[in-house]
């Protein structure tokens, strides 16, 4: 397994209930750094979703399993509010609760104290639902004692170089700058997000054609009324202000400014862009866009005081490469028998990598 | 000196062609050394415009978004779009090539100093012809006196807005013709801000009489019931009339012999049948003039798409290549 994030250490532990010996690199000193860290921290419940009803639905099918799996993650303590904008929003408020009906999402109308906390010219109506966050560091924690169960062998601050075919077993991965730095296996499986491509070019094997984004995560410190809320106004270019459990304050992410450059590869030719050069230089923040919007909403936010920005290259699937709403990509490399790539969206669908990869084992001959 | 303030420009735009990507660059390269923080709010009202045109301006320019709207609305949704969606602490709305976006910083400057509502004011009509001049002083001179607006002549759509009076404006319902008469409805502290528009262009997209007329007209019905008023009071005034009338044909019956056959039950039929019906139609006029203020809750248009700018990123970024 090449990446320690927690789709590769969850999946490493899954592997491990099957193959006899498995062997994860991670390129920092510690798993779930990057992407699993920099993110909202938010367990999906579904809600997200009112235009792709498959995608709720795989939503609502992974979230009890993830709530159970790790359990010590899992922060509920806060009273979560999704708002429907009045005017551009691309829902309306009856919509949403007939949606979340559908889905078997628990939705009710948000408690009238609550409500009131958001303009009511801009929001058309505040629903109550359940949904909670994880807190990275003690997901960290237990997808590491979880592959500790299974045996996995976990090696951190080392860098996969190349992978190619050949050696005592199917494939070689190379990790260190001698000619014996070097790992054996059947089955590779290549989960690096951002540093997918770079890695397959180096390698001299095909790229997955695939869409980075450069994104902003704000944390803030709120107005201590508004410390114990969840707070999303749905549906369209709009934000989300949760807490951040790993670090004890709130995340601000808005749909216009969490975004701030895209750019694609694998398509064609040229060596694909590495995120981390991406993320050396990075640009003005955009917390005081999504602060001046997110109060055009929530008078109260205004008060929030901004602390810092988590920077991540967050890599998605072109548009074209995504059927069945679930964007997750785990194919084999073709030219390499037995090396796999896998690409999580949300944390809790790594269930749906599950049933994928235990496919692709299956075909593969692999006991 | 940069401003440490959010600045957001509303640009309506209809079938811009060859003017929009010097004037985004105008506007752009203007904002980005005054203020600290900025965005540049195109509202593309319908056009056929090809989507490259868009993209070239998204993709060179930074905190710009385009707002697709379905098809046209006209100009005054086309702000009010823009104005929903705006979240700068002063807003400028202004149309490309009418008003000068060199004069943005000095708009600004007015509405920083206390002004929450600064209009632009066109200095001169000299170039308008006689009939719109006339016209438009007998406009403004009705409003004052009959729907007690105390609109600011010449106002064009050359304006600043301060966060709280934006709010106030949106919390106003009405759609239609609600940006022209804000600033005295909400009643904020405002100023004229007297500036020359751009001539050229200017005099291309003048208004037509029908066009001067159907906007006066629009304005006037959308907020005030007044010419209603007028003609349920000429029903009323029938109404009293007919009644007259009918007591006439009463008193003539009584002290005169020669009075035709049938001439006093034909007269009294159509007299009160003229009564009730004057009467009627007075009373419905006072309740259709109510009906806008219960109703006036629809959109005022619809966004297709939105889109933000995304600049790509720099070319001459480090492009390390690893060897393996």
């Amino acid at each position: 397994m090449v990446g320690g994030g927690f789709y590769g250490a969850h999946i490493a532990a899954f592997l491990a209930r099957r193959v006899p010996v498995v062997t994860l690199l991670e390129r920092e000193r510690t798993l779930l750094t990057r992407a699993s860290y920099n993110n909202q921290a938010r367990v999906h419940g579904g809600y997200h979703y009112p235009r792709s009803i498959l995608t709720s639905l795989r939503s609502r099918a992974n979230y009890p399993r993830f709530i159970a799996a790790y359990p010590a993650a899992i922060d509920r303590s806060f009273t979560k509010l999704y708002a429907i904008a009045r005017r551009q929003s691309k829902v309306t408020a009856g919509q949403f609760a007939e949606f979340c009906r559908r889905i078997g999402a628990p939705v009710k109308p948000a408690a009238a104290a609550a409500a009131r906390r958001f303009d009511g010219d801009q929001v058309e109506a505040v629903f109550e639902v359940e949904e909670c966050a994880f807190d990275a560091t003690a997901l960290a924690r237990a997808v590491a004692a979880a592959m500790h169960a299974a045996g996995v062998r976990v090696c951190t601050g080392v860098t996969a170089r190349a992978v190619a075919p050949g050696g005592t077993r199917r494939l070689r991965v190379q990790w260190g700058d001698a000619p014996g730095d070097t790992t054996d296996a059947d089955v590779v499986v290549l989960c690096t997000y951002s540093a997918l491509n770079d890695l397959l070019a180096v390698s001299g094997l095909p790229l997955v054609p695939l869409v980075h984004e450069l994104t902003e995560l704000a944390l803030i410190a709120p107005p201590p009324a508004l410390r114990g809320l969840g707070l999303t106004v749905m549906d369209g270019p709009f934000w989300s202000a949760m807490p951040f459990p790993a670090e004890g304050v709130h995340s601000l992410s808005h749909v216009r400014y969490t975004p701030h450059a895209r750019w694609s590869d694998g398509g064609g030719d040229g060596h694909p862009v590495c995120g981390d050069d991406v993320l050396r230089t990075l640009p003005a923040s955009h917390a005081p866009h999504m602060q001046r919007d997110a109060a055009r909403y929530l008078p109260e936010l205004a008060a929030a005081r901004y602390l810092r920005s988590l920077w991540e290259v967050k890599t998605i699937l072109p548009r074209s490469d995504v059927d069945d709403s679930r964007p997750i990509l785990a194919r084999p490399v073709a030219g390499a028998p037995g090396l796999l790539t896998v690409l999580g969206a949300k944390i809790d669908s790594v269930y749906d990598v599950e049933e994928a990869l235990t496919a692709m084992l299956d075909s593969d001959g692999i006991r | 000196m940069i401003a440490d303030v959010f600045v957001s420009v509303v640009a309506p735009v209809h079938e811009p062609g060859a003017m929009l990507a010097p004037f985004v660059a105008e506007v752009v390269d203007l904002l980005r050394q005054t203020y600290r923080h900025y965005e540049l709010i195109l509202v593309d009202d319908g056009s056929r415009t090809d989507a490259a045109v868009w993209d070239a301006v998204l993709s060179r320019h930074d905190g710009v978004r385009v707002l697709h709207l379905s098809r046209e609305f006209g100009e005054e949704q086309a702000i009010a779009a823009g104005l929903d969606t705006a979240i700068g602490d002063f807003v400028v709305t202004l149309s490309p090539g009418a008003d000068p976006p060199a004069l943005i910083p000095a708009l600004v400057q007015r509405a920083r100093e206390g002004a929450d509502v600064v209009l632009g004011v066109r200095r001169s009509r000299a170039g308008d012809p006689w009939w719109l001049r006339a016209g438009s002083a007998a406009f403004y001179g009705y409003a004052r006196r009959v729907m007690r607006l105390d609109l600011p002549a010449n106002a064009t759509h050359f304006r600043c807005l301060s966060r709280q009076a934006l709010n106030a404006l949106n919390k106003l319902r009405e759609t239609g013709s609600r940006l022209r008469v804000f600033s005295t409805y909400i009643g904020y502290a405002s100023a004229a801000f007297p500036y020359d528009p751009i001539g050229q262009t200017r005099r291309s997209r003048s208004r037509s009489p029908g066009e001067a007329v159907t906007l006066a007209l629009g304005m006037v019905l959308d907020n005030t019931a007044h010419p209603l008023r007028l003609v349920s009071l000429l029903g009323v005034v029938a109404a009293l009339l007919n009644l007259a009338y009918a007591a006439y044909v009463l008193v003539v019956y009584a002290m005169r012999d020669d009075v035709a056959p049938g001439w006093a039950t034909l007269s009294l039929t159509s007299a009160a049948q003229f009564f009730f019906l004057s009467l009627i139609l007075a009373v419905l006029c006072e309740y259709v003039g109510r009906l806008p203020r219960r109703f006036g809750t629809e959109p005022g248009y619809y966004v297709r798409e939105e889109r933000s700018s995304a600049v790509l990123l720099r070319e001459d970024r480090p492009n390390v290549v690893h060897e393996s």
